[in-house]
């Protein structure tokens, strides 16, 4: 039976050898590289300025190789560091911070222990914003698009450059 | 069937993992978000991984509480959650929900899926969760229970409760894992794991592990000292593979448990007794959105599952076999073209085509029972989840089953969830769920069993009110009351010595949940509940083996600047009654895990020691046993050594 199985198993690895069609973006492929240009563009508080910077990711999504791309990058003098699925010790040593879309109903609690932190938390769920995150990404038909809670941001005390502001769709100054 | 590491090491050498990809892109991270905001975005697949899309007081435990608290098998995670209590007779390990755990219940009111594919067996119904569960705990992404009666969404055995546990992806270990353990009792683990995702998203994760165990003596009153006779041996094959719309996973465990307890009037103390479980499927998923609003799933699977018993009766080996094959579909579709509406609709199909028992003695020849059996069952539902206002949302659903054996059903579930205030959330739900009596309740026999074909399904209508609040410093709070009501609960019986199952016309549970979490930034983490069930039959009398409070506190910590993680549980249960009308004592346990994850690079060490004040306790035996209580497990200690390369 076993070896039924892993024959089987084995005779559907040749499809892993199919070169990829390189040509269409992904969606995670493109909000990893957004998490990368937000970071570009913020500003974190002095206590939040020494060590790598660390981009959490919570929850599972298919950023591809992007994620991995991204922690041979520098910015600023400051290593890159990825982090999929943070322990709770970890997480607050995040500066970035993006929460999958699966992972919603943890998503408040996540981020009442972050209160205050200087992590700019980045959602892509309409609720995201309403929860308290400072960035939501979403689909606008084809392109992506992202809107920013200021009052997030104030709380984290990070700043985010008048660049990545212009872009956004919406910008809220309070609480949504 | 031996299951070896080689095939696994061959597979490795076959297979060498690509890690550098030089395309496009790459290029992706040095353009400027202007630019990228004009790029086309091809959609990922929005299908929820939620257990339910019906609303419930979920629990759910990650990889991460996995590590930090050490368990070691699915057992070992249910056990940790809310309202939720273990039976170990030292064969199986059975789960109580909501104050049931009747004695031979295997488990089969509750519904066991992985990556939502149905483990429950076609002979009976049993979900196997110890070192019997196909699924390795390290292999765990996250398991979701949902508490209350699935039927409305999964038809038969989601009476108490669903648990999904869905699986690792290749992604989250991008290369090899080699891992082994060390524990009390003899108990030896080995692993070995490797992931990969590619390029173009296509995913791999393919694993093998074993678990060997000497067991322990145990002394059992009236009886004596079982010694050498506790042995385990479970060989487990996990893979997935996801590419593009589809994903392709394929399971496999065999586990060989000796049984110490002389149950079934066997001869005691001999080695021979033992029983074999073994299951397998290929789930074959292809997803796709017809539009933005319109996404339809469906799934093809084929399982086989597979039990040997051997019962020693004067030094006569009388073997008990049973033999389950099935194949099956579903399809489903989640639609918000509707505004305010989210609505899920599915069919099923599943045919059971053997559902094999037999029963006979070896030498001299003697046949007891050889019985064949099949059925078919369809299944229809729709559920809607209906945003009233922006604060109330009704959630219906309703399945019709229809069952070749057991005839037609209807379940209807209904629930109004009301966002009562920033933080607090309110959840009425009205539930019904059934079961359909299985081939190895109505036909089982033998030389001291009876079978029963005019056994009717057991039916269950539940009331449950739930309160939520997310107090803004981090704390979780939460509220449950709630009342089960079954009709015809398939019950096993002694009459004159045989064992039958039987319809008891009503039994009823009614009690509270109550459970409170908080998170610190720091990483700390407690959680604390507390449950009251008040489990009765028709005439008023508590059932068997159902405590009336439960209390669990589950602490985590890091130490050492996060370089140590230390899990602690305390599990307490007040006393439950017997099948003799007498008790047995209430108990706490304690256990605790120390796991370091970051000591070298890419390995990581846990200590795992379970009752760690070695408290004796026991718990009600079945009627196939010839204690009233059976004791269970004192101290143990594992340790685990995991290398990622």
């Amino acid at each position: 039976m076993l070896r039924v199985l892993l024959t089987l198993f084995f005779s559907t690895l040749p499809l892993m050898a199919e070169a990829s069609a390189a040509d269409r973006v992904e969606e995670y492929e493109l909000k990893a590289a957004y998490l990368f240009n937000f970071a570009k563009f913020t500003e974190w508080p002095n206590n939040a300025r020494s060590g790598p910077l660390q981009v959490c990711i919570v929850g599972r999504a298919p950023f591809g190789e992007t994620l991995d791309k991204m922690q041979n990058k520098t910015l600023g003098g400051r290593a890159l560091l990825v982090r999929r699925n943070p322990t709770e010790s970890e997480l607050g040593q995040c500066h970035i911070l993006f929460v999958c879309a699966s992972e919603n109903e943890r998503a408040t609690t996540l981020l009442h222990a972050l209160r205050n932190r200087p992590v700019l938390t980045v959602g892509e769920s309409e609720a995201s914003l309403q929860d308290g995150m400072a960035i939501n990404l979403s689909l606008e038909g084809e392109r992506l698009t992202f809107e920013i809670n200021l009052e997030a941001l104030r709380r984290a005390q990070i700043n985010l450059s008048s660049k990545v502001l212009r872009l956004a769709r919406r910008v809220y100054t309070e609480q949504p | 069937m031996k299951l070896t590491l080689t095939s696994l090491c061959i597979a490795l050498a076959l297979f060498p993992l690509h890690k550098a990809h030089a395309s496009a892109p790459a290029t992706l991270l040095d353009m400027p978000l202007e630019s990228l905001m004009d790029m086309q975005v091809t959609t990922a697949s929005r299908f929820a991984q939620k257990a339910s899309q019906a609303p419930s007081a979920v629990s759910i435990v990650t990889a991460e509480d996995i590590r930090t608290h050490g368990w070691q098998s699915l057992a070992e995670i249910l056990g940790s959650l809310r309202g939720l209590y273990l039976s170990d007779d030292h064969n199986y390990t059975y789960v109580g929900v909501r104050g049931f755990s009747p004695p031979g219940d295997y488990n089969n009111r509750i519904l066991l899926l992985i990556n939502g594919h149905r483990v429950n067996d076609s002979v009976y119904d049993q979900a196997l969760v110890a070192h019997e569960f196909q699924i390795d705990t390290a292999l765990i992404e996250r398991v979701e229970f949902v508490p209350g009666p699935g039927s409305a969404l999964y038809g038969s055995n989601a009476l108490f409760g669903v648990i999904n546990v869905i699986t690792r992806q290749g992604a989250d270990l991008q290369g090899y894992e080699l891992a082994g353990g060390l524990g009390s009792h003899g108990e030896r683990q080995r692993r070995a794991t490797l992931g990969h995702k590619q390029e173009d998203g296509t995913d791999l994760l393919m694993s093998i592990s074993q678990v060997r165990g000497d067991g322990q003596d145990w002394t059992f009153p009236g009886s004596g000292t079982a010694s050498g006779v506790d042995g385990e041996q479970s060989d487990r094959f996990f893979a997935s593979l996801e590419k593009g719309a589809w994903n392709l996973n394929v399971s496999y465990v065999n586990r060989k448990k000796q049984v110490p307890t002389g149950a079934y009037g066997t001869d005691f103390n001999d080695p021979a007794n033992a029983t074999t479980d073994g299951m397998g499927f290929v789930d074959l998923q292809y997803r796709a959105a017809a539009n933005e609003k319109l996404e339809w799933s469906a799934r093809l699977y084929y399982d086989q599952s597979w039990f040997t018993g051997t019962y020693v009766y004067s030094g006569v080996h009388n073997r008990d076999e049973a033999e389950g094959a099935r194949w099956g579909g579903e399809w489903q579709a989640v639609s918000t073209q509707f505004d305010r509406h989210h609505l899920v609709f599915g069919l099923s199909y599943r045919e059971d085509f053997t559902q094999d028992q037999r029963n006979f003695d070896v030498a001299p020849y003697a046949s007891y029972l050889d019985s064949a059996h099949s059925a078919r069952k369809y299944g229809l539902y729709l559920q809607d989840e209906w945003a009233l206002t922006s604060a109330l949302t009704a959630s219906l659903g309703v399945r019709q089953d229809h069952h070749s054996r057991a005839g037609d059903f209807l379940s209807p579930r209904l629930a109004l969830l009301w966002q009562a205030g920033e933080n607090t959330m309110l959840k009425a739900i009205y539930g019904t769920a059934y079961r359909a009596p299985n081939v190895y309740e109505m036909y089982y026999t033998t030389a001291d069993a009876l079978p029963n074909p005019d056994l009717q399904p057991e039916e269950i209508t539940t009331y449950e009110l739930i309160a939520e609040h997310l107090d803004p410093r981090g704390i979780r709070l939460s509220a449950g009351l709630f009342q089960y009501r079954i009709c015809d609960l398939i019950t096993q019986k002694s009459e004159a010595g045989m064992l039958i199952f039987r319809n008891e016309p009503h039994a009823q549970a009614n009690g509270l949940d109550l459970e409170a979490e908080r998170l610190w930034s720091n990483g700390r983490r407690a959680r604390v509940s507390y449950t009251l069930e008040n489990t009765e039959d028709g005439s008023g009398n508590r059932l068997v083996n159902a405590p009336r409070h439960l209390f669990k506190a589950l602490f985590s910590t890091p130490l050492f600047d996060t370089r140590l993680r230390l899990g602690t549980e305390l599990l307490a249960f007040s006393q439950r009654r017997s099948l003799s009308g007498g008790h047995t004592a209430g108990f706490g346990i304690v256990n605790m895990n120390l796991a370091a994850e970051r000591l070298l690079p890419g390995l990581e060490i846990s200590l795992a020691i379970r009752n760690l004040l070695d408290k004796p306790y026991a718990v009600p035996a079945g009627s196939e046993q010839s204690v009233d209580a059976l004791p269970q497990t004192g101290r143990s200690l594992r340790l685990n050594l995991a290398y990622r390369f």
